[in-house]
């Protein structure tokens, strides 16, 4: 796997900007009139589960669930591989639980199992609350390391670049209605994980060119991301390759409840490695260069 | 040569390793979403309007759960407190749920009771009761509640003396050294049945009204405070000679007998208990006192078969994963990737064995993180490999270009890995249940990738490579023609 990635990746970048302001603005609007498309986690209601030994079609089930006439407009999600889930929109007591395990245990299956889950939508706002402290913390703690091991300008660039891929991958599942539930948090967090490992990849290369190489033309630094870019096409190719092929299995073959992370982690990833290249080192450049005229004055070119 | 034999050894060493503790894996403990069982989230809330939840009351709200959740004989329930009025409960493998959320909803019940005009009726309730029972019932009731307590007041002298007043009546402790056979014979007797008239309930008291002391023996004593020091004083009169049997939820604590008329509304009970002993009373009078009203605010109750379906289902995900994960790496960097393909795999075994001494609970997000992790050892691998290709390609020698190769991309590494820790680090301090265990995992999968994918994989490089086994540039998926001259 050997390419030549000599394009003019800062050229090209405005594009990129173009198309990433795009995507934000229509996240935004997404959120702001359609809102997320909230799991049972983050609404108030139960969830049931059920593993089938045998199939069953929702005309046989739902005369079954209406004539126990619990819970609030009760849904059938008939799934494969034996698997079935009803959503009620109010939250079912012990009773009501024990009334509709025993109901279909006896009428319509007696060897399914069930997983019932119930949130209050309290503990729902406190979650995302909680999530976004998490990350907005982590961001400062990131500038904080970055800026002490390079410099404010990388610290700024990386942190705009994971907050960019975790509110598109957010953006992504609101415009799609994808469903969110508590995975969703797992995974926008490891996301920002992963878009700041492969920006700090190509940062750390800008910064060994940087020291190896003498800047006296406003265009050298724009040479220079490029050429770093170039020289760590590969390795990002190849890990963002490896890790999606890990999400894409984990996505087919995984468990029903990790299918919505591994979907997350799929669409951060690839926004994780896009940021990296295409938002994050010329966002650098920019920052860079307004810097330059300053510095100019001392003799700091005969490094 | 001699590299070449260390290398053989390292390597069959860690396979046999690997190979021998394989079977260990077994004794991961699997969460909630794996094995089965339930998990309620309660939110506490003080009984009495205007009083706050304390941190001191939370926690023993908190271990008075476990204990009855012990008692219901489940296995290792996961009892934590959550900010300052939360109480997160975690029970595996439960098979009776209902019972079980049922019990563990009642409030702390604290009473105080006496046999006041009872003990004939409870051996007419228990109708198998022998005559013989009744009479020993009758005469030397006082032993055969203390032998059927479990822990607390078993054989603990316990004495009723009033408290720094001038009539203070001393009295003669109830030993417990009844006869074994009375106590064999009581041993099934519920004590609740004995002690039918309650006295005193948890409201009666002061809040946090009770306290160790220590006596002029430097023994620890519990005083206790009550509200109503008119009523507490007509019982004691009446129950002179009498034991008083301490029971929360039910279940006997101990059982003092009371001596004297106590009129100023405070009690200590004396005994020979350990400190230890004297504080768990004490915590769980303040607890009667003291109960806060539960709500359960969430509950996730995972069957178990259901729990197995998902851990296969995943599990085979992760290992196709890898497989596919190895063939790309091989095929790519070749005998370099070989050797990540077996870092990788020492990695994985290193990361369940963590868990298994570690006594780690493994849940669903949790295998979400490894298999994650997994990708960023790969990307240690190739991060190092692409560099010194690099070198290759420049012209460099074989040698030189894994030194130089492997020194540059190190600190690379070690800043992605770094940042991702701290990410993580912040994930674990402010995230809660799944978020947290995600977080958990994930820092010690980078640390665990550290030792294994960046140090280990290297050291078996460098054998090879110094060896001299790896010294064609195609060895690393470098072509002669792509190589410069120097």
């Amino acid at each position: 796997m050997r390419f030549k990635w000599n394009y003019d990746f800062v050229k090209l970048s405005k594009y990129f900007y173009t198309f990433s302001i795009i995507l934000t603005i229509a996240g935004i609007i997404s959120l702001a009139v359609a809102g997320l498309n909230y799991g049972v986690d983050f609404r108030s209601g139960s969830n049931v589960d059920v593993t089938l030994t045998k199939t069953l079609t929702e005309e046989q089930v739902k005369p079954v669930v209406d004539s126990l006439n619990i819970g609030k407009d009760p849904s059938i999600n008939i799934g494969g591989d034996g698997r079935m889930s009803i959503r009620f929109e109010t939250v079912l007591t012990d009773t009501q639980e024990n009334q509709l395990k025993q109901a279909f245990n006896k009428q319509l299956d007696s060897g399914a199992s069930f997983e019932v889950n119930t949130v209050d939508p309290t503990i729902a706002k406190e979650l995302e609350r909680n999530a976004l402290w998490a990350v907005l913390l982590a961001s400062l703690g990131i500038i904080i390391y970055v800026t002490i091991r390079f410099e404010w300008r990388f610290a700024v660039a990386s942190v705009v670049a994971l907050l960019h891929d975790a509110f598109l991958v957010i953006s992504i599942f609101s415009i799609f209605r994808l469903e969110v539930d508590l995975t969703f948090i797992t995974a926008v967090l490891t996301i920002i994980g992963y878009s700041l490992n492969d920006t700090i990849v190509i940062f750390d290369r800008i910064r060994e060119n940087l020291r190896f190489s003498k800047q006296k033309k406003r265009g050298d630094i724009s040479d220079i991301v490029n050429k770093s870019i170039s020289q760590t096409m590969t390795r990002s190719l190849n890990t963002v390759l490896t890790v999606f092929i890990a999400c894409l299995l984990l996505f087919i073959l995984g468990s029903e409840s990790i299918r919505m992370f591994s979907l997350a982690m799929m669409i951060g990833l690839a926004f994780g490695a896009y940021s990296s290249i295409f938002i994050a080192s010329p966002l650098w450049l920019v920052l860079k260069n307004r810097q330059k005229p300053k510095a100019k004055a001392p003799s700091k070119t005969t490094a | 040569m001699n590299r070449i034999i260390s290398f053989i050894v390292v390597i069959l060493v860690v396979a046999g390793i690997i190979g021998t503790t394989t079977p260990l894996f077994k004794d991961v403990r699997l969460g909630l979403d794996l094995k089965g069982g339930f998990e309620i989230l309660y939110q506490a809330t003080p009984t009495t309007q205007g009083e706050a939840v304390t941190r001191e009351s939370l926690t023993q709200t908190a271990r008075s759960l476990e204990q009855r959740a012990n008692a219901l004989g489940t296995s290792e329930p996961e009892i934590t407190t959550e900010g300052t009025d939360r109480i997160r409960l975690r029970i595996a493998g439960v098979t009776d749920e209902a019972t079980v959320r049922k019990t563990m909803k009642e409030p702390a019940e604290l009473t105080f009771r006496s046999m006041d005009g009872c003990s004939t009726d409870a051996s007419k309730q228990s109708g198998s009761a022998s005559s013989e029972k009744q009479d020993i019932n009758k005469s030397k009731a006082a032993e055969t509640k203390s032998s059927t307590d479990s822990k607390s007041s078993d054989s603990n002298p316990v004495s009723a003396q009033t408290e720094g007043l001038p009539q203070g009546v001393t009295v003669t402790p109830d030993t417990g050294a009844g006869a074994t056979a009375t106590e064999n014979t009581y041993a099934n007797e519920d004590p609740a049945k004995l002690y039918c008239k309650i006295e005193l309930t948890g409201d009666d008291f002061k809040e946090n009204g009770a306290s160790v002391v220590y006596n002029s023996l430097q023994q620890p004593e519990i005083t206790i405070e009550v509200k109503d020091a008119k009523k507490f004083g007509e019982i004691t009169k009446r129950l002179i000679n009498q034991p008083l049997g301490i029971f929360l939820n039910g279940q006997l604590l101990s059982a003092p007998t009371v001596r004297a008329e106590l009129t100023d509304g405070k009690a200590s009970i004396s005994g020979s208990y350990t400190v230890q002993e004297a504080q768990q009373l004490k915590d769980q009078i303040n607890l009667g006192a003291l109960p806060l009203k539960l709500t359960e605010i969430y509950s996730q109750s995972v069957g178990a078969s259901l729990g197995q379906q998902s851990l296969n289902e995943t599990l085979k995900a992760g290992i196709v994963a890898s497989i596919i994960i190895l063939i790309f790496m091989i095929l790519v960097y070749r005998i370099p990737g070989l050797i990540a393909g077996f870092s990788i795999i020492t990695y994985v075994w290193l990361t369940i064995m963590i868990f298994v001494a570690g006594d780690f609970t493994l849940t669903l997000p949790g295998i979400a993180a490894f298999i994650l992790g997994v990708g960023m050892a790969v990307d240690s691998n190739i991060i190092t490999y692409e560099r010194i290709k690099d070198e290759i390609r420049n012209g460099k020698s074989i040698p030189s270009a894994f030194k130089a190769g492997s020194r540059s991309s190190f600190g690379t590494i070690m800043d992605a890995q770094l940042t991702t820790i701290i990410a993580a680090a912040v994930m674990f301090a402010l995230g809660t249940g799944a978020v947290r265990g995600f977080a958990l995992v994930l820092i010690f999968n980078i640390l665990v990738s550290i030792v294994t994918n960046v140090f280990f994989s290297r050291f078996l490089l460098s054998l090879l490579v110094k060896g001299k086994l790896v010294n064609k540039p195609e060895y690393f998926g470098v072509k002669e023609s792509e190589r410069d001259a120097l």
